[in-house]
């Protein structure tokens, strides 16, 4: 989750907001609690001041209606009323002390008044209800009235008549100096007019309000002003403390990131000299300056970066020999052109050129030769394609040139004048006899979806292994009559067929031919010649072989046949005291790890001669490490044998420097010794002459009689044919005799 | 019955005896509340004094009452002195009277209900076997107290010392008559009248008169004929009794005794000299 600094201040705010509209919440919950029990605590005092006032007026006015009750006139008037109209205003009404006293009348012992007649509150005549404290409202004013009866003596006696006094109970209730809890309005009780209640529930009649307590008014007051004071320059506080985060920090950080997020846009965008604001916070300003430093450094770095980065494409891409594309280009253009075909139809022509028995070249004439040969050929092709083609070198002597969208004849019309160009090429200046001759499939895929494309190599690759025949022309155009024999080591049955062989070892089936004395015709020792089960059936070696090398899997491929002699070994398949010869490849015999995967075959010694196969091209290809390889598996134990020779680039002078005990003559220079020809006679003293140091001499292909007779009588020692026994498993083996 | 129970027993019954001797002192004293023969509720100090002894009638001044200070003094005086005293409130129409009644007030009592309310008190006096009896009037209640000399045939009443008594100002007699005549049968308007201290006393018309008769020398001629033997006690400066009125009083034939140097008897100085001589007059006329 990521939220920027504005919007982190504004949240910020907005929660200090929350926070100070609960805490206002609260202050203003708290002050009206505080105010509902300040009124109520007004209320109750207020309550208990009406309380007293009552208590008071109460009390001045039993008081003094016991005095007047108490008084000896008042006796006398009640015993002689004569003139009690004289007395009452001459004498009775200056009895009165109590301020709030507006009257007082007698009344004899049955209640009725002495006066003739008496104005309101009074009344005519005494009701027993009267005789007790009332609260009486009449014509729009409260009265108490206070009955205290007169009696013939001061304190006891019969009662004589009784005294009542009426309080004008507005005024009585406001003291001199005001109430200070309780007010009145213009009316101070509940009472309707005329009405005469007990004075028991005086303070329930009692119609007053509370006065303000204005001290807590103004704190209330005082309070809230603070708060809203504190919590206004809270916000405000806050806003600039959230202005300041957004100018000081917000900003240069979004200019800081802006030009970071430029730089990643752009890595030539100028560095920024400042973050933009008046006030620079130093930290960011340190930031920034080593976001500079970091992005000079990084410019540095970069440029180095991307030079290395163009060295190593161009490396990746291109073929450092011949300049050309090499095959991570071709894959990489072919992927493309994939890809294109997914989105729109696409042709596409595919051209394969192989050279002509290169490797014999660059055994005969060494690896600088070869080397001249390929940019021979890389030149002339590149000076034949248009402007734009594409040429590939996709393995050791093997080039491509795909064409998109061009016209079917126009792939076939550059590889004809590539092949005429090759031949006029004067190769010889390399030192070379013969000449490079070049094989040259086409295939196309015209309108094809990628599905098809996907095939377009192979079929390529068949026309060229076509072209590659003796008999076949230089140049042939995929047609699907090619797919034959030959074509099927291309197939993907024989690719898993390796796979397979290589992976478990499960489809390997040993074929043993015997190699046997030319004079005794008894075995001396038997060659392993590998088979595959595929389907049901076994494929020759000429159906995998080519896979095998083609895939570069030889060394995994002899690892896999290693296995399976072990193995007939180890069961005892082959009889004591015969030999075994081994195939091995040109690619195991330079493999570090060789030595190590023919270790467990020494403990076999003992009881059988084993015999290392390797053809002569392996040992010209890389001499000095496969002689010494071969050296020390002859200390070891192991015999040497060198195989098909003569069907190479034979050269003596490299026999001579090769650790080898047997030489076994290729069935072409075997069939070649049988014929009396000037060649016949000419190998016939070259195997003399290889007699001579004591090599072992095998004939290859013997297929009759004369071949058998011919070749003891040149000095051969061993013999292998079809006619002496073919590969057989070793239980198939007749039985030596 | 062994020697010493009986001397004990000896012993509690002088106690005993001694105790019922003493009853009648404490018993008697104190306050006598009575109804008068007109109904009217009425009080009195009383105190018993020595049996032997002459027994005083204590009448108040005009309008006041036996809890005035001269008259508690000499109430108190006596009392010390073991001289029997009754002190009596006129009820001046007014129940269980307790108070001075003002001379606003309306007066609705007569002259001749006073000197019965005073009979009263001899006849109670006498009731309690007090058969010698000194009247002593303070003020206008020694006129009172000669008026009820004069009334009484009783001769338990022996003496009257008559303290201060002052000359009665003149009263327009013909217009209170006027007014009685106008009243017919009936009470009248009330009059408004000085009389005796009071400057303006409000009384119905017959009221007004009965105090109103007794003027100057009516009351010297009465004093002329006192039946009994009559002690005339007077400050020497007493503002109420002009030389003339002195010389009036001393003519009647009564003995004045005057008080040196004092002016009022309700100063604390002159008091004690004035309760003296009461006493000393008392014991002359026991």
């Amino acid at each position: 989750m990521q939220i920027s600094l504005a919007r982190l201040a504004l949240l910020l705010l907005g929660l200090s907001a929350l926070l100070f509209g609960v805490l206002g919440f609260y202050t203003y919950w708290q002050v009206r609690e505080v105010d509902r029990e300040q009124n109520e605590r007004q209320f109750a005092r207020a309550h208990a001041e009406i309380m007293r006032a009552v208590d008071s007026i109460l009390s001045q006015t039993r008081a003094q209606v016991r005095a007047l009750a108490s008084w000896d006139e008042a006796r006398q008037q009640l015993a002689d009323p004569a003139y009690y109209g004289y007395w009452r205003s001459e004498r009775l009404t200056l009895r009165l002390t109590y301020e709030h006293a507006i009257g007082v009348e007698l009344y004899d012992a049955q209640g009725r008044a002495l006066a003739e007649a008496v104005a309101a509150p009074f009344v005519a005549e005494l009701r027993y209800l009267d005789q007790r404290p009332l609260l009486v409202r009449e014509q729009g004013r409260d009265f108490l009235l206070l009955a205290e009866p007169v009696r013939a003596a001061a304190d006891d006696g019969p009662v004589l008549g009784f005294a009542v006094l009426a309080v004008d109970l507005a005024s009585a209730l406001l003291p001199p100096d005001g109430l200070r809890f309780a007010a009145f309005d213009s009316r101070v009780t509940t009472l309707a007019e005329q009405a005469r209640v007990p004075t028991s529930d005086v303070t329930g009649k009692i119609r007053y309000h509370v006065r303000p307590d204005t001290a807590a008014l103004s704190y209330q007051a005082m309070l809230r002003r603070l708060f809203l004071h504190i919590a206004v320059a809270a916000l405000l506080f806050l806003g600039v403390v959230m202005l300041s985060l957004e100018r000081l920090v917000g900003r240069p950080l979004v200019r800081l990131a802006s030009n970071i997020e430029r730089l990643a846009e752009d890595a030539d965008e100028s560095r920024p000299s400042g973050l933009g604001v008046a006030f620079a916070i130093e930290e960011l300003e340190r930031v920034r300056r080593s976001i500079n430093n970091y992005q000079s450094r990084l410019e540095v770095m970069l440029r180095g970066l991307d030079r290395k980065n163009r060295r190593l494409w161009k490396l990746a891409h291109h073929d450092s020999l011949t300049g050309c594309l090499n095959r991570r280009a071709f894959e990489d253009d072919w992927r493309h052109i994939l890809e294109l075909a997914e989105r729109r139809s696409t042709d596409v022509s595919l051209i394969l050129m192989d050279c002509n028995h290169f490797r014999a070249i660059n055994d005969t004439y060494g690896h600088s030769v070869g080397d001249d040969v390929l940019k021979g050929i890389a030149a002339t092709v590149r000076k034949i394609l248009g402007r734009g083609d594409r040429l590939y070198r996709i393995a050791n002597d093997e080039f491509a040139v795909i064409f998109v969208d061009a016209a079917r004849e126009h792939a076939a019309e550059l590889a004809r004048r590539c092949l005429a160009s090759i031949e006029q090429h004067g190769f010889t200046q390399f030192g070379m006899r013969e000449p490079v001759r070049l094989s040259v499939g086409i295939a196309h895929c015209f309108g094809g979806d990628a599905r098809e494309l996907q095939g377009l190599y192979r079929r390529a690759n068949v026309a060229m292994f076509r072209a590659k025949r003796p008999d076949a022309p230089p140049l042939a155009v995929y047609e699907p009559e090619m797919e034959g024999t030959a074509d099927i080591a291309l197939s993907s049955h024989a690719a898993s067929a390796v796979d397979e062989a290589i992976s478990t070892g499960g489809n390997i089936e040993m074929s043993y031919q015997p190699v046997v004395d030319l004079r005794s015709r008894s075995p001396v020792y038997y060659e392993g010649l590998v088979r595959l089960r595929a389907e049901g059936r076994l494929m020759t070696p000429d159906e995998f072989l080519l896979q095998v090398e083609t895939r570069h899997l030889e060394a995994e491929f002899d690892e896999a046949v290693f296995a399976a002699l072990l193995n007939d070994l180890n069961v005892g398949r082959l009889p004591p005291g015969l030999g075994m010869s081994i195939n091995v490849s040109g690619a195991s015999i330079v493999d570090p790890a060789i030595e190590e995967r023919l270790a467990p075959f020494t403990r076999f010694m003992d009881r059988h001669e084993l015999l290392l196969e390797v053809t002569e091209t392996t040992l010209i290809s890389q001499l000095q490490l496969a002689s010494a390889t071969l050296e020390r598996l002859r200390h070891q134990g192991f015999k040497i044998a060198l195989d098909d020779f003569g069907s190479g680039y034979s050269s003596l002078r490299y026999l001579a420097d090769m650790p080898v005990d047997v030489v076994k003559f290729d069935i072409t220079l075997v069939r070649a010794l049988c014929e009396d020809t000037p060649r016949g006679r000419m190998l016939a003293k070259l195997v003399g002459l290889l007699k001579e140091p004591g090599y072992t001499l095998v004939a290859e292909g013997l297929e009759n009689e004369h071949m058998v007779e011919r070749t003891r009588t040149l000095g051969f020692d061993y013999g292998q044919g079809y006619l002496i026994g073919p590969p057989l498993a070793m239980e198939a083996q007749p039985v030596s005799g | 019955m062994s020697r010493p129970r009986q001397a004990r027993r000896n012993a509690l019954a002088g106690v005993l005896i001694a105790a019922l001797a003493a009853l009648p002192w404490v018993g008697l004293a104190g306050e006598v509340q009575r109804q008068l023969a007109d109904g009217t509720r009425a009080s009195a100090r009383y105190s018993h004094g020595d049996p032997d002894k002459i027994s005083v009638l204590l009448v108040h001044d005009f309008l006041d009452t036996a809890d005035s200070r001269l008259s508690r003094a000499l109430f108190e005086r006596l009392e010390r002195a073991r001289i029997g005293v009754l002190a009596p409130t006129l009820a001046l129409g007014i129940g269980a009277r307790r108070e001075p009644l003002d001379c606003a007030a309306l007066h609705l009592h007569h002259f001749e209900q006073d000197i019965r309310e005073l009979g009263d008190w001899v006849d109670w006096l006498l009731a309690r076997g007090r058969a010698r009896i000194v009247l002593v009037g303070l003020g206008y209640g020694a006129w009172q107290a000669l008026a009820l000399a004069e009334r009484s045939l009783s001769p338990s009443l022996q003496a009257l010392l008559m303290i201060g008594p002052p000359e009665p100002p003149a009263v327009d007699l013909d217009a209170l008559h006027a007014a009685l005549r106008e009243a017919g049968g009936g009470r009248g308007e009330l009059q408004r009248q000085a009389l005796w201290d009071c400057p303006r006393y409000v009384a119905p018309p017959e009221a007004l008169l009965s105090y109103a008769r007794w003027t100057g020398p009516r009351l010297i001629e009465l004093l002329g004929a006192a039946p009994l033997a009559v002690r005339i006690i007077a400050a020497e400066r007493d503002r109420r009794l002009g030389r003339a009125w002195r010389v009036r009083l001393a003519e009647s034939g009564a003995l004045m005794q005057s008080v040196p140097a004092a002016d009022d008897f309700l100063n604390p100085a002159h008091l004690e000299a004035l309760l003296e001589v009461v006493v000393a007059g008392l014991t002359i006329e026991g």
